[in-house]
């Protein structure tokens, strides 16, 4: 096939700065103005390139959440008409569902580690065999010595001394009206809205940060994870004496497993620790990590400010009081500005309806104790495609750790037996499906599968079929219902939709249900004004 | 289109039964494509054949009796020279041709002339194939191993008897368009040559800083060279819709250099229809070197910033392309940044935007979808590079980064910009000739090779023989 020729004259990448402030932390907002007399925008072409540091109070290391990356740190996106100050988007939970979607989207993610930082490995759960031959299901921690989670937090050679950069990551924004990115690549007539006003808001710290530490990931590994061991259990240390009582030696013949080099620890000097003894507990700063030989065990030194001598088993902890943080220091937006040819400009200037995929966020709670239970999706688009539902384990819903936000729980945490769709006084499908394991997951991901090519969004990895990661999910567990394909849509208006959901036993937490209902919507642009129909 | 096809195999016409090497004679290799009445297929064309390797007293290169040997990599003596003779990882067999120049019988007017064309192959495949992938299509039929060098590089150069057979598509645009008339009226048949690259071009030490364990000499020959393909047979309402008129993508390659930490190279390509300019920059001594990888493109040393401009205007871009982190940054401390002093050295250069810019520049407007740019990849050939010899590391060649800068007209779109008699400039702010400290002591004294390449889209009228650009 020939390749058609068309001549791009003055169309450019210009930047656009915040026009409120410069630099932005949790819970900050970050506003851009677009000005109407750029015309038109190839949305899907811009993106934002933050520069971000981490500015933890003890210097401890930290990363953006697997599979997430730098999206994380963006909990809300509001699109404003520039003139009217009329609401064109809100995409509530951003950070949730990019984590969430990019898991399925892709199969390669070195470009997203590389411009996101999301990380590896992607998915959110490794399963596996232990010893004896039983499942596990271990959520996945942060390797500090591989070099996709060191963005934010990188080491001098010593492997513990922090030397942390502001570093630079490029986001694309997924946005209906902006990028299209639901849709097919079409440009965004930034004129006919007057202009758009983009509002950022930043997610809390608790969100965006995941602690760093050595994971043991090959699901065929029978150890649990010494970095949940750090944060909530403490790992087991031999005190060596000699006095002040302020060496810990991490004891390779516990049950936890042990670390083999300094870096592996994920802890760097200056750091606050916890460590609990007989009697009592203190809080320490790291001065020194060292590999003792020839036991090969490392050797963490700590100050002793008050000399007092610690007894009996001596449990060591990282100090979960100390909070991660983080703060953006440059922010810009680079918009794709396409210079179009003058009858295109013609149309500008033309009451238009401008159609655009986006998603509406629903939340609800599952008690504790209940068997049975409705998921009431509110929405009142006319035009919808699919609905998503997620489930958030409210007592780890941002642990520094590991965070339910984004991974979820899977149905047999859940212990979810059944799932069916309601809508419009029918069933969906007419059998309940059972995702647990063993039972419908097949049939569950073909949902997916389904309800994410009704947003023109492909899967292309269902997670890892590594050695024993066939067990259960591995990527983040959604309910996912197609609601129309091609180009039809489903109005859910009247159709007071529910989730159905039924369970094999009771849950220890209350759960979080968090529905995305993905559906067209117009903005009718006509002399009147703006006007946007759901 | 056409139903009947014929399918033909094509001997080079100056074939020899010694074969092909670029050091040991016959280093260019000559088809021809008769004239007739038919159309050349160009998507089935493929060319195959045989690669072997030798050793510096032309022995061939063969398994060592302890097969297990080539698991070693420590480059003992007693594994030298099976060990250490490796093939370039991107693009494999490819990276056996310099050049390929096609033309018609009926004229010496060339309708191409590729060169450099190893490394935009290699960059190519290099962007288009993960990890994954190498293991599977590139390897099979091109011996590219991509970041699967490290492990099994050296055994596609190790061969029991007869060598490795491949089978190649050449990376010519024009060869890939549309089916070609060879009738008298229309191209009057092909004339393919394919120049053949330098031996230390295409191999290389796998270990640098083995001293005994130099390939110097080494060479590979081309042996049962073969062009495959079809021809396809027009009725009458196929040549009624034949479009003597070939509109396709290709490259245009230029040469500079990097000098100085402020630096500024400008280019008038007169060219028509340019969709995207992207520059590679390597060490001088990177080409035509047996103890480096050919197919290393790594970052400038030690760059800061980057502005590319249209007639004196920032353009795609109006704003400086900033690296953060860089060589002047602070830690949070108030440190200066010391890459070589840091755990992985390649977070020290926070060269995402740059790079972003440079993939959507050698692809057309789009990211990689699977490429072999990986950051951990990125980090063993910086650390590799950095190795000292004499200080217990090896210097592994087999890790390659891809990097760049450049920019993209197309915006995904297929649009181009016109540079006929119109400026583009590239501004550098690096690491180069500054002697600076706290980059590599390899690179910091040294001037950068720039190899750039003009992206466009030229038209060959396969009636009159006219290109135009």
């Amino acid at each position: 096939m020939t390749e058609k020729i068309v001549d791009s004259k003055n169309s450019s990448y210009i930047s656009l700065v915040p026009t409120t402030q410069t630099t932005f932390t949790e819970n900050g907002q970050m506003i851009f103005e677009i000005d109407e007399s750029l015309g038109y925008i190839k949305g899907r072409d811009s993106y934002l390139v933050l520069d971000v540091e981490n500015t933890s109070a003890d210097f401890s290391r930290w990363s953006f959440p697997n599979g997430v990356g730098a999206s994380s740190l963006l909990k809300r996106i509001e699109i404003y008409s520039r003139s009217t100050g009329q609401l064109l988007e809100a995409l509530d939970n951003y950070n949730q569902w990019c984590g969430i979607e990019s898991q399925y989207l892709r199969d390669d993610f070195t470009m997203e580690q590389r411009e996101q930082g999301v990380g590896t490995p992607h998915f959110q759960h490794i399963n596996g065999y232990d010893g004896a031959g039983n499942v596990f299901r271990n959520q996945v921690n942060l390797d500090p010595t591989a070099i996709e989670n060191s963005m934010l937090s990188p080491l001098k050679n010593d492997g513990k001394t922090p030397t942390y950069f502001t570093r630079q990551f490029l986001i694309p924004i997924k946005s209906g009206v902006f990028s299209r990115w639901w849709d097919s690549e079409k440009l965004c007539p930034v004129l006919n809205f007057g202009g758009l006003r983009m509002v950022f808001t930043f997610a809390p710290n608790e969100e965006v940060c995941q602690r760093l530490g050595y994971a043991p990931q090959l699901p065929a590994d029978t150890k649990p994870n010494l970095v949940r061991s750090l944060v909530s259990q403490g790992i087991k240390c031999l005190d060596q004496g000699s006095g002040s009582l302020d060496n810990f030696q991490t004891n390779e013949a516990e049950e936890e497993g042990y670390f083999t080099s300094v870096e592996q620890t994920g802890l760097v000097i200056g750091q606050s620790i916890t460590v609990t003894y007989t009697g009592g507990s203190t809080t320490r700063t790291i001065t020194n990590i060292e590999t003792m030989s020839p036991t090969g065990r490392v050797k963490i030194t700590c100050d002793n400010p008050s000399g007092a001598p610690l007894t009996g088993d001596l449990l060591l902890k990282v100090d979960t009081a100390k909070a991660p943080s983080f703060k953006v220091n440059k922010a810009e937006l680079r918009v794709l500005q396409m210079v179009v040819p003058k009858d295109g400009m013609d149309k500008l200037a033309k009451p238009m309806k401008y159609e655009y995929t986006s998603y509406d966020q629903f939340l609800n709670t599952l008690p504790t104790s209940v068997l049975r239970h409705q998921v009431p999706i509110q929405s009142v688009a006319t035009k919808g495609r699919s609905i998503f539902t997620h489930f958030v384990d409210s007592n780890k819903e941002a642990t520094q750790d590991h965070k339910s936000y984004f991974s979820g729980m899977s149905p047999t945490e859940l212990h979810l037996s059944s799932v069916q769709l309601f809508i419009n006084n029918r069933l969906y499908p007419i059998q309940s499906i059972d995702p647990r394991k063993y039972r419908d997951k097949p049939l569950m991901l073909n949902e997916l599968v389904k309800a994410l090519g009704s947003i023109n969004k492909y899967a292309m990895n269902l997670g890892s079929n590594e050695k024993g990661q066939l067990e259960d999910y591995s990527n983040t567990f959604l309910y996912a219902r197609e609601l129309a394909r091609g180009d039809f849509v489903y109005s859910l208006r009247n159709a007071e939709p529910e989730v159905r959901l039924g369970f094999a036993q009771t849950r220890s937490h209350p759960v979080r249900c968090n529905s995305f209902v993905f559906s067209r919507k117009v903005i009718d642009v006509s002399p009147q004004g703006l006007m946007v129909e759901l | 289109m056409p139903v009947q096809k014929n399918t033909f195999l094509i001997k080079p016409s100056n074939n020899t039964t010694d074969g092909f090497s670029h050091s040991k004679g016959n280093p260019v290799i000559k088809f021809s494509v008769p004239a007739q009445d038919l159309l050349l297929e160009t998507t089935s064309l493929r060319l195959t054949g045989r690669i072997q390797f030798f050793n510096s007293n032309g022995d061939l290169i063969s398994v060592p009796g302890n097969k297990d040997a080539l698991t070693l990599d420590d480059g003992s003596a007693a594994q030298q020279g099976p060990v250490n003779t490796n093939l370039s990882n991107l693009g494999g067999v490819h990276n056996c041709i310099d050049k390929v120049v096609v033309k018609s019988k009926k004229s010496s007017i060339e309708l191409v002339n590729d060169p450099n064309y190893s490394q935009q192959t290699a960059v190519k495949q290099g962007l288009s194939n993960n990890k994954g992938d190498f293991l599977r299509s590139p390897l099979n039929r091109t011996l590219g191993s991509g970041n699967n060098a490290d492990l099994l590089n050296r055994r596609l150069v190790n061969q029991q008897e007869k060598g490795q057979d491949f089978s190649i598509k050449l990376n010519v645009p024009f060869l890939g368009v549309q089916p070609l008339h060879l009738g008298e009226s229309f191209l009057g048949g092909l004339m393919m040559t394919l120049y053949l690259a330098p031996d230390s071009n295409v191999l290389m030490n796998r270990f640098r800083h083995l001293v005994n364990n130099d390939i110097k000499g080494a060479f590979y020959k081309l042996q049962d060279l073969r062009l495959v393909g079809r021809y396809l047979v027009p009725n009458e309402q196929d040549l009624k819709m034949y479009q003597p008129q070939i509109t396709f993508k290709d490259k245009i390659n230029l040469i500079n250099d990097v000098v100085s930490s402020v630096n500024s190279n400008g280019y008038t390509p007169q060219v028509n229809f340019v969709r995207g300019i992207t520059h590679q920059f390597q060490k001088p001594d990177a080409i035509n070197n047996y103890n480096l990888n050919a197919n290393d493109f790594p970052q400038v040393v030690g760059l800061e910033k980057v502005v590319q401009s249209k007639n004196s205007r920032r353009f795609p871009f109006d704003y400086a392309t900033e690296v953060t982190p860089n060589r002047k940054s602070q830690d949070h401390n108030g440190l200066s940044n010391s890459p070589g002093n840091l755990l992985h050295m390649s977070l020290g250069m926070g060269d995402t935007e740059v790079r972003h810019q440079y993939y959507k520049s050698f692809l057309g407007g789009r990211m990689p979808y699977h490429s072999s740019t990986s950051m951990k990849e990125q980090e063993e050939e910086r650390k590799s590079l950095e190795a000292v010899a004499g200080a217990g590391d090896t210097g592994n060649n087999t890790f390659v980064d891809i990097a760049g800068v450049g920019c993209d007209y197309t915006y995904g779109l297929g649009m181009t910009q016109n540079y006929r008699n119109q400026d583009y400039s590239l501004e550098l702010t690096c690491g180069v000739n500054t002697g600076a400290s706290n980059l590599p002591t390899d690179s910091r004294n040294i001037t950068l090779l720039q190899q750039t390449f003009i992206n466009d889209i030229e038209v060959v009228d396969t009636q009159k023989l006219v290109k135009t650009f």
